[in-house]
């Protein structure tokens, strides 16, 4: 008898602790997860139900057909057309935001006088939403009365038709996209900037290393965590770009500038073709997780290396 | 020779007049004749108002005051249903929501009715549409349907049927005149036969509202008078005048280049019907439906489109709505076919700089066609998932909104095209907008887009804009466009179980 009350004393939680029972563990937890389940899982596997079905509302069809949407993709050129222009606009914007965010955090790393209030200024476009960037560059290209032709036009210089001309318009997609998140990138990285220990600069400083290598060997390494989380995220975000291409090119011409998310949308939403749509959605959600996860083990093989 | 054609062309003019003031003709066949002689539209106005008769004010209400029917002698009560509400949802942008907003308080007053607005740009609203009318309960008592979508909502049977409503005198003023909406309008935004999903039929199911219209030839009169030319009237004397018109701060011609479904609706169509194309063959019914875009004149109407772009702006294959309106109104384009609702901005002194030297005429045809465009316009109709007494308030407040007093007071204060004949040759908003008959006129010969009966419509649609819009811009030449786009909309029938 004494050796129970020993063990369920062991067992009762210390007089005061906020944690009486699993049952209150799981009191407080159940609301996040139920937050999850409805407004992620939930949605997640229904998707994924409606990607097997052939379902019109339109013309009010909604049957099982198997695997058909995804053969269908397969066999759509501007599903691949799209995917193209998805990959461009995120390996080169991505690349274009990162190595300009960086640089231009480390201009402003050296404290120039008025830093302060320039480095504010760049932040703006990011606080814009991404429809209305691209409203506001529609207007700003704009071939007749655009203020960019207007003062191409004034210096004598080629006024092209950067929305218009297949050539040119998914560049056009992608500056007007790196023009409002590179300052993203770069409030990242020089965040990172203000943390990094001063001892490693004094301590390369004392070794004789000139700005270059400190560079190099010093800043660039201890900011490459900072770097690659911003590429990562700008990475994911482009990858999903929409609202700029609405705005902005409507993706045309053509299928010039169509992301994969616009075409989704285009199937869901204005051609009421929802099981087609949920199997693009989930085309890209697999491709999205499948990207993350081989980067992320390539960042922690570096890791490992860097350690041993 | 000039003289005498001249002569006689007078004597023609003076012959209709004779004719409509004692009666041998109707208004509408006056209309129609002497635009064809090149009668002004301010002197059209004034011999119909002289005809006396009817007035275009309507006998219920002074003119442009939007008063609400009294309907007297019908049973008909504008009070019948005060204290209720009534929730609709009309397209943004389109300045469709402009007038109701205005009357929102009159309406209160005369009819008691509160009223609910919402507007949405047309994406959301079609969406929107097509939830609530499948939900257990609208959440609209009157929905804005655009012409395109009739087949999907109105076609799958989830409007309420109201042609007894409109007979019936305790629910319809007296004057309402459901006959003064043209017979092709009432085809594309009123009646649909549910059964074999085609357009008209015997019942009833939208009014149309809040503009309808086609397209016209907007022209600079003071051009085509300093170049000593005739308006066009074939697509060749387009093609001509366009080069003859162009200079170095006025191209002959513009229109809708960019990516934009209006570049098939507006520029290409046109062309392509008045050609001679039609552009379905077979019956969905039997999976047989299949497109002619390979057809000649779905070649050559891409093809001239193509020829007239050295006579263009520069930039016209970014074009849009927007971009051509400005062009026209800051007297940078001589001529363009355009949607006759967005036209009449063009007219006014605030909003264009050539507002003087405006001219209109129907779209050219090639020898023997027909001067048609397409038939555009929205329509107006009560949700059947409502409870009884919702759809009977709906009906009340629409033949308010639908009235002929409505109706001009929202053509004359926003400009948006008539849905009613009697509109259309007002002779005060003739005065004001000039473009009116010929409007008219055009809205009566247009022709409801043959693929407008399926879901599909939208997709076909903008697989040919983005195609077209590659043939503008140099990338693929018209046969290999025409091709491209036949191919797809095959593909997009074959999976609508079109087209087997």
């Amino acid at each position: 008898m004494r050796g129970r009350e020993s063990v369920q004393a062991a067992e009762a939680p210390a007089r005061g602790s906020p944690l009486h029972t699993r049952r209150d563990i799981a009191l407080l937890v159940t609301p996040a997860i139920a937050y999850l389940v409805v407004f992620s899982v939930f949605p997640l596997l229904y998707s994924l139900g409606i990607s097997f079905m052939r379902w019109d509302q339109v013309g009010s069809r909604f049957e099982f057909i198997g695997l058909l949407n995804y053969q269908n993709l397969a066999a759509d050129p501007v599903f691949w057309q799209s995917t193209v222009n998805t990959a461009v606009m995120t390996v080169v914007g991505v690349t274009v935001q990162v190595l300009l965010g960086t640089a231009l955090a480390l201009f402003f790393n050296l404290h120039l006088r008025g830093s302060w209030f320039v480095r504010g200024v760049l932040v703006l476009p990011m606080l814009l939403t991404p429809v209305v960037v691209g409203l506001m560059w529609r207007a700003l290209l704009n071939p007749d009365w655009g203020m960019i032709n207007w003062a191409l036009g004034e210096l004598g210089m080629p006024t092209p038709l950067w929305l218009g001309d297949p050539t040119l318009a998914l560049w056009t997609l992608i500056v007007v996209d790196s023009w409002q998140w590179t300052p993203f990138v770069m409030v990242v990285v020089f965040a990172r900037l203000q943390a990094l220990p001063r001892d490693v600069f004094e301590a390369s400083q004392v070794d004789g290393a000139g700005r270059l290598a400190t560079l190099s060997r010093v800043t660039l390494p201890l900011l490459a965590p900072a770097i690659l989380f911003a590429a990562i995220f700008r990475a994911i975000d482009t990858f999903r770009s929409f609202d700029v291409v609405f705005g902005l090119t409507y993706g045309g011409p053509g299928r010039f500038t169509t992301t994969l998310s616009f075409y989704t949308w285009e199937n869901g939403f204005t051609f009421t073709r929802y099981g087609y749509a949920s199997a693009m959605a989930y085309i890209m959600v697999i491709v999205a997780v499948v990207g993350m996860t081989l980067l992320f083990r390539y960042v922690n093989f570096r890791r490992e290396d860097v350690r041993t | 020779m000039e003289q005498q054609g001249a002569r006689g062309g007078q004597d023609l003019v003076s012959q209709a007049i004779r004719d409509v003031l004692n009666g041998r003709i109707s208004r509408r066949a006056f209309v129609r004749r002497a635009t064809i002689l090149g009668l002004s539209g301010g002197a059209i106005g004034a011999v119909i108002a002289a005809c006396g008769g009817e007035t275009p004010a309507g006998p219920t209400g002074a003119p442009g005051t939007g008063a609400a029917p009294t309907g007297a002698g019908g049973g008909y009560d504008p009070m019948r249903y005060a204290g209720e509400r009534v929730r609709i949802a009309i397209v943004d942008g389109e300045r469709d929501e402009l007038g109701l907003r205005d009357k929102i308080p009159e309406i209160k007053e005369q009819m008691g009715i509160d009223v609910d607005l919402t507007t949405m740009a047309l994406g959301a609203l079609l969406e929107s549409n097509n939830q609530n009318l499948r939900a257990p309960e609208s959440a609209f008592d009157v929905m804005h349907v655009l012409g395109f979508s009739v087949a999907g909502t109105v076609g799958a049977d989830l409007f309420t049927e109201i042609t007894d409503w409109v007979a019936d005198p305790e629910r319809t003023p007296e004057d309402y005149d459901l006959e003064d909406f043209p017979a092709g309008q009432l085809e594309y935004t009123g009646y649909f036969d549910v059964e074999t999903g085609s357009y008209g039929g015997d019942k009833l199911y939208l009014i149309p509202g809040v503009h309808s219209g086609s397209c016209i030839m907007f022209y600079r009169q003071d051009l085509f008078d300093a170049a000593g030319l005739s308006v066009p009237t074939t697509w060749e004397e387009y093609l001509a005048a366009a080069e003859a018109l162009t200079t170095d701060e006025v191209a002959g011609n513009a229109m809708i280049g960019a990516n934009d479904v209006s570049l098939f609706l507006v520029d290409w169509y046109t062309r392509f019907i008045t050609m001679g194309g039609q552009l379905t063959s077979g019956d969905k019914n039997d999976q047989t439906l299949n497109t002619n875009f390979t057809s000649d004149p779905a070649v050559r109407a891409l093809q001239h489109m193509i020829d007239c772009l050295p006579y263009a702006p520069s930039a016209v294959t970014s074009y849009g709505f927007t971009e051509s309106l400005d062009a026209f109104a800051s007297g940078r384009v001589a001529m363009m076919v355009f949607w006759s609702t967005i036209g009449g901005s063009l007219y006014d002194p605030e909003a264009s700089t050539v507002s003087d030297a405006v001219g209109d005429a129907l779209v050219p045809a090639d020898s023997g066609q027909t001067p048609q465009a397409i038939r555009g316009g929205w329509g107006l109709g009560i949700p059947k998932n409502l409870p009884d007494r919702n759809k009977d308030v709906a009906w009340h407040f629409l033949t308010y909104l639908t009235s002929k007093e409505f109706e001009k007071y929202q053509v004359g204060t926003y400009q948006t095209d008539p849905n009613r004949a009697s509109t259309f040759i007002d002779p005060e908003l003739v005065t004001q907008l000039p473009h009116l008959p010929v409007a008219g006129e055009a809205a009566e010969s247009a022709r409801i887009l043959e693929i407008a009966n399926i879901p599909e419509v939208f997709e076909i649609v903008g697989a040919a804009a983005r195609e077209f819009n590659l043939a503008l811009t140099g990338t693929q030449d018209a046969t290999t466009a025409c091709q491209k786009v036949q191919e797809a909309s095959e593909a997009i029938l074959r999976t609508g179980g079109h087209l087997a």
